[in-house]
């Protein structure tokens, strides 16, 4: 009871300002993030409902109501189901693809010095400059080079194998840049010491300096994740084929199809494929956010 | 392990960064190597250790030439300024490691972990991450690491410098007894002169890749080979002064500026006498009195606890002295400073070379 009083006894007697260092930021966020944010519910109601005027659903008659499940009916549609296969195929098949080729790459281009590493430096960064528009033709090319090559030919034209190869080639730059950053940040004195106490180079790479890195490894598998889980263009530039379609070239068909655009089917397929995505970087927006500040410190 | 430099050099592309360095290790002998940032220590200790290849020379463990050997199969323990641990595992594992890599069995392993920690006192802490450890955990977790493979040669890369004051102090006796009572050799890289000193038994002192001299603590000290040696090592910093001999009916003089001139005692006068001398005298060698000597006036007094600092100032040349505390002096006062002209040294100001020491 008595120390009760005693806290009791001493209230608080800062004075209360206007927290404008607060208020300025928020207002300012706000007001960017109001469209967004519309055009996100505007996706989630018309997803329910049979059409809708501006964000209010309305029914055939033009009623306000008119809510339904109809839009939801592909889920029931083999199809999709394949098509969501695909994507995640390709979305991981990426991931790894990207991590394996760029960790390693980032490991030379950090600790090693050899001829050319700073022109292959420079490169990698225009290469990241130039939009993948302005490449496809180019990457037409190559990947109808590939099929006719026997073997390699899975990597063509047509094929996912080929997606992936460019998808990778795309998101390599920026992974490797990355990676490098990471690398750097780690001492020399931790490999010397595992040099000493009897690892080999490639066990040292693995044991302990991979793990080392661990948030960067982490941010870029969720970062090429949702990269190759929403990639378009370059799925719909090279596969033409509807078998192996992904769910974003699958919507864009919809809405290229001769009768009306029912929107409401394509937001509901598009809310489906942002699930995913959104459900990962709910979890994982701290390692994201490794990426945008260039490199946390290495360490556990 | 007796452990021998011949003639090492090392280039970083084209800038030669260690200049035929040569070195005698004995078996069991602590020898530190001292000297500024960027002379070529650390250097020279990794390419002991076998992580940097020398450009030219021979290194020897024993009687073997080691220059093609890996790291791990030069049977060395190393530790790090950075303690370098592998932060993602424990302290146990961290120890371990080595053992491991060797495929020694569990028992081993566990045997040797629990006899490091003990030597160490961090029997406790071998299930903590090491991230959890205090600095001076992670210190003795770097050294136990070092210990526990049992190697032929130690090398420390300034080990302490992270540590604070207090701890530096305990580790420097505490890293010399754990030297001295496993008899290994070690190599101990440092620009701390009072590590240097207080724990080698030999301290090689390099300055730009050059090895300046190579010799006891206290023939470092008191028998300075070269004008840097003179004045890197001893604190506060020797004072140097341009001057001239003179050879008078037998006695050398030196002629200081303002027209003052001092006999050199015998076992002080060099046998060659160069054009241009320098002369060294540390501040301990120079006596505060008001009575007789040199006139200077009290430019600054700065109290260490145990003696205070002065520096006296005469027609711009600043002199460092020490002087007990309680002594009266004050900031501008005037005093007279008399040379102990048995300790001197001289210096071929050319060459830099001492003209008493060889």
């Amino acid at each position: 009871m008595i120390v009760k009083s005693k806290l009791k006894a001493s209230p608080q007697t800062i004075p209360r300002t206007f927290p404008w260092g607060k208020v300025i930021p928020f207002t300012i966020l706000l007001a960017f993030s109001i469209p967004l944010i519309l055009g996100i519910y505007w996706i989630v109601i018309s997803t329910f409902s049979v059409s809708t005027r501006g964000l209010v659903p309305v029914d055939s008659a033009g009623n306000p109501g008119g809510l339904t499940l109809a839009n939801w009916s592909f889920l029931k549609d083999p199809i999709l189901w394949k098509l969501t296969l695909n994507t995640f195929i390709l979305a991981t098949t990426l991931t790894l693809g990207v991590l394996l080729v760029s960790s390693m790459a980032g490991y030379a281009l950090a600790r090693i010095n050899f001829k050319g590493r700073k022109s292959f430096l420079g490169s990698t960064m225009i290469l990241q400059a130039f939009p993948a528009t302005t490449l496809l033709i180019a990457t037409y090319f190559v990947l109808r080079f590939i099929s006719g090559v026997p073997l390699i030919s899975i990597f063509g034209y047509d094929t996912m194998g080929g997606v992936i190869l460019v998808s990778i080639s795309t998101q390599l730059p920026l992974g490797i840049w990355l990676m490098k950053g990471f690398f750097d940040a780690i001492p020399w004195d931790l490999e010397r010491a595992a040099l000493i106490d009897g690892c080999s180079r490639w066990r040292t790479f693995r044991q302990i300096l991979i793990p080392q890195i661990r948030p960067g490894i982490a941010a870029l598998s969720i970062f090429s994740f949702i990269t190759g889980w929403s990639s378009f263009l370059i799925p719909f530039s090279f596969m033409t084929n509807p078998d192996t379609a992904v769910i974003s070239t699958y919507m864009n068909r919809l809405m290229q199809e001769t009768a009306p655009v029912n929107y409401s089917a394509v937001a509901a397929v598009g809310l489906f494929s942002l699930l995913p995505v959104i459900f990962f970087f709910i979890f994982t927006q701290k390692y994201l956010l490794a990426i945008f500040a260039g490199g946390m410190k290495g360490g556990s | 392990m007796r452990v021998s430099l011949e003639k090492i050099t090392k280039d970083f592309r084209k800038v030669r960064v260690l200049q035929e360095i040569n070195l005698d290790i004995k078996d069991g002998e602590f020898v530190a190597f001292l000297g500024p940032s960027g002379c070529g220590k650390t250097t020279t200790l990794l390419i002991v250790s076998g992580i940097y290849k020398a450009t030219s020379g021979l290194i020897k463990f024993d009687d073997t030439i080691v220059n093609k050997l890996v790291p791990k199969d030069r049977n060395i323990g190393m530790v790090f300024q950075s303690y370098a641990l592998y932060s993602h595992m424990n302290v146990y594992q961290n120890l371990t490691f080595s053992l491991m890599l060797k495929k020694k069995s569990k028992q081993e392993m566990d045997k040797a972990a629990k006899e490091t920690a003990e030597m160490m006192g961090i029997g406790h802490l071998l299930g903590r991450k090491v991230g959890m450890l205090s600095g001076g955990q992670q210190q003795r977790v770097a050294l136990g690491r070092a210990l526990i493979k049992k190697p032929g040669l130690l090398l420390f890369d300034e080990p302490l410098s992270n540590l604070d004051a207090r701890l530096r102090i305990h580790m420097r006796s505490e890293i010399k007894k754990i030297q001295h009572d496993l008899g290994t050799t070690a190599i101990y890289v440092t620009h701390d002169q009072i590590e240097a000193m207080s724990m080698a038994d030999r301290i090689a002192v390099m300055n730009e890749g050059i090895m300046q001299a190579y010799d006891t603590p206290s023939n470092i000290h008191d028998k300075p080979r070269t004008l840097f040696v003179a004045t890197f090592v001893g604190n506060p910093p020797m004072n140097i002064l341009d001057v001239t001999l003179k050879k008078e009916n037998g006695k050398t003089y030196v002629n200081l500026s303002g027209g003052l001139s001092l006999e050199i005692p015998p076992e002080r006068t060099p046998e060659f006498i160069p054009e241009k001398v320098k002369m060294g005298i540390r501040p301990q060698d120079l006596e505060i009195g008001k009575k007789e000597g040199l006139p200077y006036n009290v430019f600054m007094i700065e109290p260490t606890g145990r003696d205070d600092v002065i520096i006296c100032e005469n027609k711009g040349f600043r002199f460092t002295c020490l002087a007990t505390p309680g002594h009266n002096i004050k900031e501008d006062d005037k005093v007279k400073l008399a040379f102990d002209m048995g300790k001197v040294q001289f210096f071929d100001a050319d060459t830099e070379k001492s003209l008493l020491w060889n």
